[in-house]
């Protein structure tokens, strides 16, 4: 006699013998955890948040980034080379020297990198990431743009001679 | 008119209840930003004039909520109480749904205001110099998981109960099971995003470059608390309604055991199929960026700088969800071992393989077709290795990359699972066989067309361009690889229908049985004849009584020896 339905067994669960892998995902989970709040807590591993020299290339565009952040244009202008600065006028004739709906966002966080140095010319890259405010669903929530900025030595001084415009750097 | 009593009671007492639920939660964080306030003083906090409004609003909804509330439940349950239709009462779909509606938004509710609560929570304890979280942040949070979490309970107890008078089957299963199941789905995608979002910031954390200046770095505090929290409170829901539905699973004496369940086997598929497309996606997007950045190296024009950026979300989401796949895949093969699958079941698990095989085999093709093309043309054309092809080549070889394993991996197991197949391929095999097919016909139709047509316009006079190599190049691979999918997947249909009718004939002449089945459900009989109808034999069910079957087991020999003898 064939029996059926009688003697069906759970699906490999193994009653009373605890599943590695998944106590493995619960315990990971929480270690990660951890590991991430250490890791934004240690200011070793958050990146230097000191103001750079501001003779050095980082320092020049940290110094422009945050007077376009700030709104400041006359400021920022000061941080071009003379040929940015006479297109910078040329394109905003007209225009009062401000940028007006320019604002903060303390939901960005910005690296300024140095990616190379010559004795007269220089490249600096600006990224910026953008946290969503809430996780969002198959996302990690982080919003990345970079801009390279070019810079050149005006009288043996670092000038920023691309982007022209200060806009590009203040979101 | 009892369907229609049961509706109004039960649809009522669920809307009472969210308004009571909305002004008991503003009485209570009124209350408690009141003691808040009188232990430290708050910027910005309302004075009781103004507050009076507020209060008047939330007690009228917490006092009528809780009156309509109270009575029509009170109305519903005494049918549940007593009489003779309490056992239909208790068993009742609309009750059901009630209970369950209201454990799975409870739950929810708990599932957000936890990772709001436990996210504040972690941004104050690091520290929030720009004042964004401050104590207050947590009341509210914090008297909504209070008024859910009783509630919530409340339900819970009742559903025990009804469970113990009577064992729960059929359509409450089924809503018990969309409840966890659901809930279950949700609280995993939140912990394996959060788990995403923690490994891109750990990684930008390290890979921050020396020559660097960071601004604004509490931006980053402020994600790694949301976020943590938001893994911390997913893997916790996750882990508890995962738990709750494996304690189901091992139920197997239960009137509608969890192994037979469809809902499950969605749920898995659905997890399955979802990991597999983020893990594959990204982990092509950083195999992709690498394979970039070494192509270029060999022509000179590397940018490693830009690298660590571009494998900063992808690596992430490839890991999370990437483990997520793992271990659902690892259920699955465990549950496959199991004596039985019902043929829902085994469809549900037959359609994700060939959905996969047929993703893979499509990204397998594409993917060898433009590599091989894109290898010719830089050898061709050496002079013409630019960067744009540097990356055609880079985006082609990723994809085959990605698919061939993809497509190889499912393939394998859908092929020895359908040479043991009696009596014909499934239907969605048979599907896939000709969507492979008409694929490969039609790449080799437009691939000729368009190989006719560049020659065409080279023989009238127009001069012939590098541009024209590639493209003759790309045509022609393509035409190659659709010729070999051509070639296989039609040696693999007919081979199918070769089978179908060996088989058909063969149940006829080999294996005639008489068999005495003693089923414990009527449903058990009727899956056990469905799995030999598909397999190609005929059965007839015949219903016997006890005398009946005594005396054909004395006519026939060795019937009598007792189970498993048959």
């Amino acid at each position: 006699m064939v029996s059926v339905g009688a003697d069906a067994t759970s699906a490999g669960a193994e009653p009373g013998r605890a599943d590695r892998f998944f106590l493995a995902i619960v315990v990971g989970a929480f270690a990660l955890i951890v590991v991430s709040v250490a890791a934004v807590a240690a200011p070793g591993l958050r990146g230097a948040t000191t103001p750079p020299d501001p003779a050095s290339p980082v320092g020049v565009v940290h110094g422009f980034t945050t007077a376009a952040r700030a709104g400041d244009l006359p400021l920022a202008r000061s941080y071009l080379s003379r040929a940015a600065q006479g297109e910078l006028d040329r394109a905003r004739s007209g225009e009062k020297l401000s940028i007006v709906d320019a604002r903060r966002d303390s939901e960005q966080r910005v690296v300024v990198t140095l990616v190379s140095e010559s004795p007269d010319q220089a490249l600096v890259r600006v990224t910026f990431t953008t946290y969503s405010a809430r996780v969002d669903l198959f996302s990690s929530g982080a919003w990345h743009r970079s801009v390279d900025v070019r810079l050149i030595r005006e009288a043996e001084i670092w000038r920023i001679a691309w982007p022209i415009d200060p806009m590009s750097l203040a979101y | 008119m009892i369907v229609a009593r049961r509706v109004y009671l039960l649809l009522t007492a669920f809307i009472a209840l969210g308004v009571a639920v909305t002004g008991l939660v503003g009485l209570l964080a009124f209350a408690a930003r009141r003691v808040l306030d009188s232990v430290m003083p708050l910027a910005g906090q309302i004075t009781w004039e103004d507050a009076r409004g507020e209060v008047a609003q939330a007690s009228a909804q917490a006092l009528v909520g809780i009156i309509v509330w109270g009575f029509h439940l009170r109305l519903a349950w005494r049918l549940a109480a007593r009489g003779e239709r309490a056992a239909e009462e208790r068993t009742s779909l609309l009750r059901k749904l009630y209970l369950y509606a209201v454990l799975l938004v409870g739950a929810l509710i708990a599932l957000v205001n936890g990772i709001d609560l436990v996210g504040n929570t972690i941004a104050l304890g690091i520290g929030d110099a720009a004042g964004r979280v401050t104590p207050v942040s947590l009341i509210d949070p914090l008297a909504l998981l209070g008024v859910v979490a009783i509630l919530w309970l409340y339900h819970l107890r009742v559903i025990r109960k009804d469970r113990m008078v009577i064992e729960e089957a059929a359509a409450g299963a089924t809503l018990r099971r969309w409840y966890l199941y659901g809930f279950s789905f949700v609280a995993l995608m939140f912990a394996a995003t959060a788990a995403t979002a923690l490994l891109e910031t750990i990684w930008e954390s390290v890979t921050v470059p020396l020559a660097s200046t960071v601004m604004e770095p509490v931006a980053q505090t402020f994600a790694i608390a949301r976020a943590a929290a938001t893994l911390g409170v997913g893997i916790a829901g996750w882990a508890i309604s995962w738990r709750a539905a494996r304690a189901w699973l091992d139920r197997t004496q239960a009137a509608d055991p969890e192994t037979s369940s469809v809902l499950r086997k969605v749920y898995l598929y659905l997890v399955l199929g979802v990991g597999a497309t983020v893990t594959v996606w990204n982990a092509g997007r950083a195999l992709d960026a690498l394979l970039r950045a070494t192509l270029r190296q060999a022509v000179g024009t590397a940018d490693w700088a830009s690298l660590t950026p571009r494998l900063s979300e992808a690596l992430p989401l490839a890991i999370a969800f990437g483990l997520m796949w793992l271990y659902h895949g690892r259920v699955v093969r465990r549950e496959a071992a199991l004596a039985r699958e019902h043929d829902e079941q085994a469809a549900i698990r037959l359609q994700y393989g060939y959905l996969v095989s047929l993703i893979g085999g499509v990204a397998f093709g594409v993917g060898a077709a433009g590599s091989l093309a894109a290898l010719l043309d830089v050898l061709i054309q050496p002079g013409q290795s630019t960067e744009a092809e540097i990356d055609r080549l880079s985006t082609h070889l990723t994809i085959f990359i990605v698919g061939l394993p993809l497509w190889a991996n499912q393939w394998r197991h859908l092929q020895r699972e359908a040479v043991t197949l009696r009596g014909g391929s499934p239907v969605v095999r048979r599907v896939y066989l000709f969507i492979a097919l008409g694929a490969s016909v039609l790449t080799l139709l437009f691939s000729g067309v368009f190989a006719l047509y560049l020659a065409i316009r080279g023989a009238l006079g127009d001069p012939w361009s590098n541009a024209n190599t590639t493209d003759i190049l790309l045509a022609g691979c393509s035409a190659a690889v659709a010729s070999l999918f051509l070639a296989y997947h039609l040696g693999v249909l007919r081979r199918d229908y070769a089978r179908q009718s060996d088989t058909s004939g063969a149940v006829q002449e080999r294996i005639q049985a008489v068999a005495f089945v003693r089923a414990v459900r009527p449903d058990d009989l009727r899956q056990w004849t469905r799995r030999l109808e598909r397999s190609g034999g005929a059965v007839r069910v015949v219903p016997l009584d006890a005398a009946r079957l005594a005396a054909l087991e004395d006519q026939v020999p060795g019937a009598a020896e007792g189970p498993g003898a048959a």
